[in-house]
């Protein structure tokens, strides 16, 4: 895995650039833990086409069933297969082996309107906040 | 005070169950319909799968066709119920409406809070599995129980609790799972009102066949076991609408479904429920 920067979309997805147009894509740290336990995943196959923005693939927790969001568009250059028996690598390191797949973008202009990880963590404050502000329940 | 709908829809076919719950939580998620509780049952009885699960993982489809029972995939996670005697409800909520809806196991809890509150209404006391009950209720990849048959109960809702599953005694009353999608949460589940042990193991025998009706009874109640008494459809979900308005402070309007969602419903039960591509997919790895 390389050590480049992180970028976040508002679906939690985590991209890393490895070259100029590729980039490894997972789940976030944050939406993991929003999760719970891991125990189903459910990927695209390679060389299927990413649509930034739609369902690439489903996670399984706590009985509880999410589409997976395509944070760039492009193709599907493979995937993590070690995850598919182990999701629980998705809780145990989400930024690292837990990754779910390497992806040729079609727009790297798409990565513009990606965050930082310092703006992911300046919009998950927001997220939390506006639950907290929420007296009516 | 805030309006939530209330919809009634009695008795339908599993796939046209899960056809409306799908067009109501996408209504829901879009901001189109308030928050909206659900109330159905199921004719015929059906067996309902997880989003995820192998459809012959531990149900036996001849004892299903016998019947004359249905099997329906649900879009929720979870394992296999056989929906015969009971209520079912169903929730749909955007995330940032309730407190804790970005949390799966949160969001479980929190709209939990109103079946608790429903059934104590009924005078039945029962509580949601939490971390601190120590080796007892986990979540699904890691079942606990108190009789043998762990692994062949794995694929049965009913025969093992997860942590987010309501129980008394340490038996399940409801079943719940949730689908989490565009920004909106459906959650729904069974609560039996009876219980047919030798129905329930028949049709869902569990892996290798191993679920026995005394590993069934010792994991799972009956709202009429629980109460020590008789008790109908109509007031059981006239109980937990109770505990929703309670709980949650909002009045419950009842309605019928807006035109788009009876339109939603249609094309999800032709293209989705009603078909053997979906209900007998093999969940992709």
């Amino acid at each position: 895995m390389s050590s480049g920067e992180l970028l976040f979309d508002e679906s939690h997805m985590w991209v890393r650039m490895e070259d100029e147009d590729t980039a490894i894509t997972g789940l976030s740290d944050y939406a993991q833990d929003m999760m719970g336990e891991v125990i189903f995943v459910e990927l695209p196959e390679d060389g299927a086409a990413l649509v930034r923005g739609d369902a690439c693939g489903t996670l399984e927790s706590v009985k509880s069933v999410e589409d997976l969001i395509a944070p760039v568009s492009g193709e599907v250059l493979r995937i993590n297969e070690e995850v598919l028996d182990a999701p629980e690598l998705i809780n145990q390191d989400p930024h690292g082996d837990g990754w779910l797949m390497e992806v040729k973008l079609e727009d790297t202009s798409e990565l513009d309107s990606l965050m930082t990880e310092g703006d992911y963590d300046t919009y998950l404050d927001n997220l939390e906040g506006d639950l907290n502000d929420d007296e009516s329940f | 005070m805030k309006k939530w709908r209330l919809i009634e829809s009695g008795f339908a076919s599993g796939a046209r169950n899960m056809a409306v719950d799908e067009a109501i939580a996408a209504a829901v998620a879009s901001g189109e319909q308030p928050p909206t509780l659900r109330f159905y049952g199921w004719e015929p009885p059906a067996v309902s799968l997880g989003y995820h699960q192998e459809l012959d993982e531990g149900i036996d489809r001849d004892a299903v066709a016998e019947r004359g029972y249905e099997i329906v995939r649900r879009p929720t996670g979870g394992r296999a119920i056989l929906h015969a005697d009971e209520l079912t409800y169903s929730f749909c909520i955007r995330q940032d409406e309730i407190k804790g809806g970005h949390s799966t196991l949160e969001s479980y809890r929190e709209i939990s809070r109103g079946i608790i509150a429903g059934l104590e209404l009924l005078g039945a006391a029962v509580s949601m599995g939490s971390d601190e009950d120590g080796p007892g209720p986990s979540f699904s990849g890691q079942d606990t129980f108190a009789t043998e048959g762990a692994d062949a109960a794995k694929p049965i809702c009913f025969a093992k609790t997860a942590r987010c599953d309501l129980q008394a005694a340490g038996r399940k009353v409801v079943g719940s799972a949730q689908v989490r999608r565009n920004g909106g949460i459906l959650q729904h589940g069974s609560i039996p009102i009876t219980i047919d042990l030798e129905d329930q193991v028949a049709v869902m025998p569990g892996s290798d066949g191993r679920v026995s009706r005394q590993v069934l009874a010792g994991a799972a109640m009956s709202v009429t076991e629980l109460l020590g008494r008789s008790v109908g459809y109509d007031e059981l979900s006239a109980a937990v609408a109770g505990g929703f308005v309670d709980t949650f402070e909002v009045a419950l309007v009842t309605q019928e479904l807006s035109s788009e969602e009876v339109a939603e419903a249609e094309r999800l039960y032709d293209e989705r429920y009603a078909t053997a591509e979906w209900n007998e997919r093999v969940p992709g790895r």
